[in-house]
């Protein structure tokens, strides 16, 4: 009985230095979970063509985004790791470090078009990106070919807010970057609602996301 | 001794299943907490409950240190099993109970009232196999 106790015990405190050294590990678990997500994903086919049609819809998407730009700059780009364990999207982990030149408030965009998120953390080889779904993320933004200025504001649902409330916008407009922290132009979506407050001097929209971080594979870095 | 090996090897694949991007209709369950709950209900240890829920931790990738999180997170697991000997009903109900109220603080950062209500029938569900399969293959634990 004092001889399990004692086991009890020592496991415990080997666990505790694992979660301590978490920053040591962190790699390793990285490496673990593709090794068994790989693994996984041979005994789940219709999952995989789920997934690539979810692929292909994003892809497409980037490739409207793109529809005025005179070539396809080829890059490489950074695998998505995962994400937050939970039912929150606000962050995601990527195969790209300080070794790739990564840093802090770096750019990650899907393609070349499509904002993701902001680089928050850094180790050599790999990097958490806070994403445009994160609660506490908000930027300026401009939407459709009027360039209507407004507010969009992460969460669960990407919103808009102090959209002018004489502005001319429409369902289906797309709304991209303006803020002098990101690159100009960056799509994030399309608007899904408007809600016209009555008597409010804006009005306000919720916008669909130009990709689905469940289907996210790969990544750019814009610095 | 096999009982608390099997909820070992649950709460490690449960965590390795958590970190994927499994998920039903874009709502991911919340195995981990499930899984330590339902052994939370065979195991009145603490120091085994300690081991279960620092093995989840350990597996899970919340963030890459040890960070406030992390901290969170694990506090919440605690708190959940604390409630299950706490509150003041059956344990199956104190351990429903406890898992709503998890997966309530787990996602309050960033709360959307309809993925809550769908992650709690999920993981209610969970439990109930799992308390299902404990009462089919013989296992004691208190009503």
């Amino acid at each position: 009985m004092r001889r399990e106790r004692y086991i009890l015990i020592i496991a415990i405190i080997l666990l505790v230095f694992v979660i301590l050294a978490a920053n040591l590990f962190f790699d390793f678990k990285i490496s673990l979970n593709k090794s068994v997500a790989s693994v996984l994903g041979a005994f789940a086919p219709n999952d995989e063509f789920q997934r690539q049609i979810l692929l292909l819809q994003q892809e497409n998407a980037n490739l409207k985004a793109q529809l005025f730009k005179e070539a396809i700059v080829p890059q490489d780009s950074a695998i998505v790791y995962s994400s937050y364990p939970f039912n929150n999207k606000s962050e995601i982990v990527i195969s790209w470090g300080t070794n790739e030149g990564v840093a802090v408030g770096d750019v990650v965009a899907y393609g070349n078009n499509i904002i993701v998120g902001q680089v928050r953390e850094v180790t050599a080889k790999n990097s958490v990106v806070t994403t445009i779904f994160d609660p506490n993320f908000e930027t300026a933004v401009r939407i459709g070919t009027g360039s209507v200025d407004a507010l969009m504001r992460g969460g669960n649902e990407l919103t808009l807010e102090f959209i002018p409330g004489d502005a001319n916008i429409e369902v289906g407009d797309r709304v991209v970057t303006a803020s002098p922290e990101f690159p100009y132009g960056l799509e994030l979506g399309q608007i899904k609602v408007i809600d016209t407050k009555g008597g409010s001097v804006f009005k306000s929209a919720t916008l669909e996301a130009s990709f689905e971080i469940k289907a996210l594979r790969n990544v750019s870095i814009l610095h | 001794m096999l009982v608390f090996c099997t909820s070992l090897v649950a709460v490690f694949l449960s965590a390795f299943i958590q970190n994927s991007n499994f998920a039903i209709l874009g709502v991911k369950p919340n195995l981990v907490l499930v899984v330590i709950l339902a052994f939370g209900l065979l195991e009145k240890d603490w120091l085994k409950r300690a081991i279960l829920v620092l093995l989840a931790i350990a597996t899970l990738i919340i963030e890459p240190g040890l960070g406030l999180k992390t901290i969170l997170i694990m506090s919440i697991f605690f708190l959940a099993l604390a409630l299950i000997d706490f509150l003041p009903w059956r344990e199956i109900a104190n351990s429903a109970s406890a898992l709503v109220i998890g997966t309530l603080l787990i996602d309050v950062g960033g709360f959307q009232l309809s993925v809550f209500l769908m992650e709690a029938l999920y993981n209610l569900s969970l439990l109930g196999i799992l308390v299902l399969i404990f009462t089919l293959s013989g296992v004691k634990y208190s009503k």
